[in-house]
């Protein structure tokens, strides 16, 4: 009998530290595709403004070693071949699809698409530091939201698991 | 490629489908704000009639085309811009019209584009020969300047003569300032045959071209599209000084136009070049009006300043 409740309790800490986990991933989901997003525009910047390569090729260039977001730009470099792409409209696909990108995270990209390849340089680049300084703001903002909320709920679970465990016994 | 290939839709499929007859003589499409799209032959135009294409242009349909004729990175095109056209694969240039943004006494960009000129470029081989045999005979090896108006067929000689000198073993270079002659640009091949013996110098303003040709890639012959002012002439002059021969075009109508302009009435008289061929778009783009040469044509008097 005593085995099976030992048994039962590390089978409900492991399920806890499951739920916990998976109560926290949006949030941490959010931060690291945020950081990847801050890294591509700093990897952008001197594509554009320097380089001045296709928009498509700084894209896909920019996000090499970026897991979230390598895929994704490949692809939209792939459809920036075909003539009968508009640009914002795929930019604005791939953003519905990209995971861990919440609805303000959204809207300050969705805004930098609106002018991104669409100007000179300079304006490129300015456009480039405000997205910058919008998802810094964000950043900051999702980080508070880790700390709390995305710690909370694991801690929560946590506990209630613990209850259980101490009650089987 | 064709130039429309590169155009959205359904601008696209409207001059894929166009007869064979209009699309194999088809020299300029023209897009303007509120107005139907006209294609331009060599002596007839006509709007573009098809069921997918709207009778008029919206500013929106010339800003959707711009940005896909630039790739969607106008930052890019700029210096192209200022100059009033973008040149798109396979040398098809694409003249812009549009307001003028002006900062520092010069032309910054262009913006709200109300029109565009897309001129087809085509490699027609053998135009060359004629020209050449004509010359050959009068001159022998020498410096010639094409002088034409607009859409003469200019661009077209340049191109065949540069192949025939590169295929007769001269080390041709090409200085291709707007991607035209050779049509290189970002793909980095020519769509166009230029001989075995043919560098191109794609993208490099006309004297600086010119300088790095003959310091490192040593030409018999350098070809040069569109000359303009005493600059580029100061550099045709370095070239010839230096050993070059040099092949160029200018934008003229007749000996007088030409003549008219001092910086070039001055390198006639200098025997900057040896010949002048001057040609007319009537009967045929590419006929021979005339060709001067130093010894049999001195210059009238009447245009000497």
């Amino acid at each position: 009998m005593m085995v099976l409740k030992v048994v039962g309790s590390a089978l409900e800490i492991l399920a806890s530290l499951g739920v916990s986990r998976m109560a926290s991933h949006p949030y941490q989901l959010r931060v690291s595709t945020l950081e990847e997003w801050q890294r591509l525009l700093r990897h952008l910047a001197p594509l554009i403004e320097w380089r001045r390569l296709p928009l498509g090729k700084a894209l896909q260039e920019a996000s090499r070693g970026l897991p979230h977001l390598q895929g994704a730009m490949v692809e939209l470099s792939r459809e920036l071949e075909k003539p009968d792409t508009n640009f914002r409209e795929a930019w604005d696909a791939l953003l519905r699809r990209q995971a861990g990108v919440w609805e303000d995270d959204r809207a300050a990209l969705t805004a930098l698409g609106q002018v991104l390849g669409a100007s000179e340089a300079s304006f490129q680049r300015d456009h480039l530091i405000a997205a910058r300084a919008d998802l810094e703001r964000l950043m900051g903002e999702a980080r508070v939201r880790l700390a709390k909320d995305g710690r909370l709920f694991p801690v929560m679970i946590s506990a209630a698991g613990v209850m259980v465990v101490i009650m089987a016994l | 490629m064709e130039p429309w290939c590169y155009l959205p839709n359904p601008w696209r499929q409207a001059l894929i489908d166009l007869p064979h007859p209009l699309a194999s003589t088809l020299e300029e499409i023209r897009f303007r704000v509120d107005r139907p799209v006209y294609l331009y032959g060599g002596s007839w135009n006509q709007p573009l009639a098809h069921p997918s294409v709207a009778t008029r242009l919206s500013l929106g349909d010339i800003e959707r085309i711009v940005e896909v004729l630039v790739e969607h990175s106008l930052y890019a095109r700029v210096d192209e811009l200022r100059h009033g056209y973008v040149t798109i694969s396979g040398g098809h240039r694409v003249g812009i019209a549009g307001r003028a943004v002006i900062a520092g006494g010069k032309v910054e960009t262009v913006r709200q584009i109300t029109g565009l000129n897309m001129r087809v470029a085509r490699q027609i081989k053998g135009v060359g020969e004629t020209v050449l045999r004509q010359l050959w005979v009068r001159e022998g090896a020498g410096s010639w300047l094409l002088a034409a108006p607009p859409r003469a067929g200019k661009t077209t000689l340049l191109r065949d003569l540069v192949r025939i000198l590169a295929d007769q073993g001269n080390r041709v270079v090409v200085i291709d300032e707007r991607s035209e002659i050779a049509g290189v640009g970002a793909s980095g091949i020519s769509p166009f045959e230029m001989g075995c013996h043919t560098d191109v110098l794609d993208g490099w303003p006309k004297p600086a071209g010119i300088e790095i040709a003959i310091r490192t890639l040593g030409p018999d012959i350098v070809a040069v599209d569109e000359l303009g002012g005493e600059e580029d002439l100061a550099a045709v002059a370095h070239a010839r000084q230096a050993g070059a021969r040099v092949i160029a075009t200018v934008h003229a109508r007749t000996p007088e136009d030409l003549l008219g302009r001092a910086a070039f009435s001055q390198a006639w008289r200098q025997g900057i070049f040896d010949a002048v061929v001057f040609l007319r778009r009537d009967p045929l783009v590419g006929t021979i009006d005339r060709i001067w040469t130093q010894a049999s044509a001195p210059l009238p008097a009447q245009v000497l300043p």
